[in-house]
């Protein structure tokens, strides 16, 4: 399924614009939840396998795989990833750089120097709860058959 | 992680959940820079359907004992259905003992408290027409005295999701709205409720006994050193002369002196100075005259030697 619909997506993108030859760079996304499994040794195994069946209040791992599957360095790359409707963002997964997150979709930085507007006109700091985008700047260009994963924590409401 | 858990999951409790059978979809970009102008790259959309979380809760509307009388008793329950799909529930309602029998389980209409046939529905097969998410179901069981004197003293009400119910994470493959799956939550989509029961002629107060365990690690297992923590609830439909609870302490424990309380108001261990006494063999709560439909909670600690 994800094999066929990255295909459709990079076709459209190259009819769309063969001129900027979106070709090298391709990318996937997928949603994950925890699975915890007893091992043999007594420990409690914790794994991400993808999400299937999810209820609200699980915990889900929102990943974005890249690659640039061309011949030369690409720079200048950002990955960005609007919230879904009805999940809300909780941290950046282990192992991942720091994001930028944004409240309205314009304004990014970190989140503790993120407000909110509330409905009587004052602001105040926004919370996890209040986080529609995230986004990523590769501080480096992705070298040549070279690529990555970013990941995020999300909870579904 | 679990104090991050706690701190997002209250948040999560108070907003209404997500409705089973949702589809959550993603879609990220990717742009890059280069000398030709700027170019954005959708990912594959990835999508996943929220499943139905069973949970189901029924609880007593008032805390009366109700006397079994000819004529029949109507004992008001509410259910709540707390999972976040379209859900019927499956009642079944149980009398201690044989000299009581379950006539009925209607939906009070009206919300009395009292069984009306002209205007309560009864449930056919003991089944609840499907509820929306968060929506309550105002019930009445409508007992009957099944023998000259009725000896029950409880009667059992048990709900479950028509789904199915068990253990927590109890799967249900596509058998959830909209062809999700459904799981079961932290009721294990079964809730229960104990109705004291009395007669008009006895009016019996009723002695609840519970307990809690604490033990030394934290859990509640019953090891040496855990505390247990007794509460007696006595309950008096009718009123009450020179009422008293004692309780011997169980073999195999200590009393831990001065844990002893009324109604949460804490009794020393000497007799004579106030209502209370406690020592090694057991307790003691002398509570007086006692009105009708009144109820006094004792509780003591003891450890596990």
């Amino acid at each position: 399924m994800t094999l066929r619909l990255l295909g459709a997506a990079v076709a459209v993108a190259a009819i769309a614009a063969p001129a900027l030859a979106a070709g090298p760079l391709t990318m996937t996304t997928r949603m994950m939840v925890e699975k915890r499994s007893a091992a043999a040794d007594g420990t409690t195994r914790t794994t991400l396998v993808p999400a299937v069946r999810v209820a609200p209040g699980d915990r889900i791992t929102v990943v974005l795989a890249y690659r640039n599957t061309g011949p030369a360095p690409i720079g200048n790359v950002v990955l960005a990833n609007p919230v879904p409707r009805n999940v809300a963002y909780r941290a950046v997964a282990p192992g991942t750089p720091a994001p930028d997150v944004s409240v309205d979709g314009k304004t990014y930085g970190s989140l503790a120097d993120l407000r909110v507007r509330t409905p009587d006109g004052a602001t105040r700091a926004a919370g996890a709860d209040d986080v529609t985008h995230v986004r990523w700047r590769l501080s480096s260009p992705i070298a040549a058959g070279q690529g990555g994963e970013l990941a995020f924590q999300a909870v579904l409401k | 992680m679990s104090l991050i858990g706690a701190a997002f999951l209250l948040p999560g409790v108070a907003a209404a959940d997500t409705r089973a059978g949702a589809r959550i979809v993603n879609v990220a970009t990717l742009t890059a820079r280069d000398g030709d102008g700027e170019r954005t790259l959708p990912s594959n959309p990835v999508s996943l359907t929220v499943a139905e979380r069973l949970d189901v809760a029924l609880t007593r509307t008032d805390d009366a004992v109700l006397a079994v009388a000819p004529g029949g008793v109507a004992v008001p329950l509410l259910l709540v259905n707390r999972g976040n799909g379209l859900e019927a529930f499956d009642l079944v309602a149980l009398p201690s003992d044989t000299s009581a029998r379950v006539r009925l389980i209607a939906i009070d209409r009206d919300g009395d408290g009292r069984f009306d046939a002209a205007i309560d529905t009864p449930l056919a097969d003991g089944r609840t027409p499907e509820l929306e998410p968060g929506a309550t179901l105002r019930l009445l069981v409508v007992l009957d005295p099944a023998a000259a004197e009725v000896t029950a003293t409880t009667l059992t009400a048990v709900a479950r999701a028509a789904t199915g119910s068990g253990p927590a994470g109890t799967m249900f493959a596509t058998r959830g709205d909209g062809g999700s799956d459904a799981v079961t939550g932290s009721t294990d989509a079964r809730a229960e409720v104990v109705v004291p029961l009395g007669t008009e002629a006895t009016a019996a107060p009723v002695l609840v006994k519970s307990q809690s365990v604490r033990a030394p690690d934290g859990s509640t297992n019953p090891v040496t050193g855990a505390v247990v923590t007794y509460r007696l609830e006595a309950r008096f439909a009718a009123a009450t002369a020179a009422a008293r609870i004692a309780d011997p302490i169980p073999v195999g424990t200590a009393y831990v002196p001065g844990s002893l309380t009324l109604d949460a108001a804490a009794l020393s261990d000497a007799g004579g100075d106030d209502a209370g006494e406690g020592d090694p063999r057991g307790i003691a709560v002398d509570l007086g005259d006692v009105a009708a439909a009144a109820t006094r909670t004792v509780t003591f600690q003891v450890t596990i030697q």
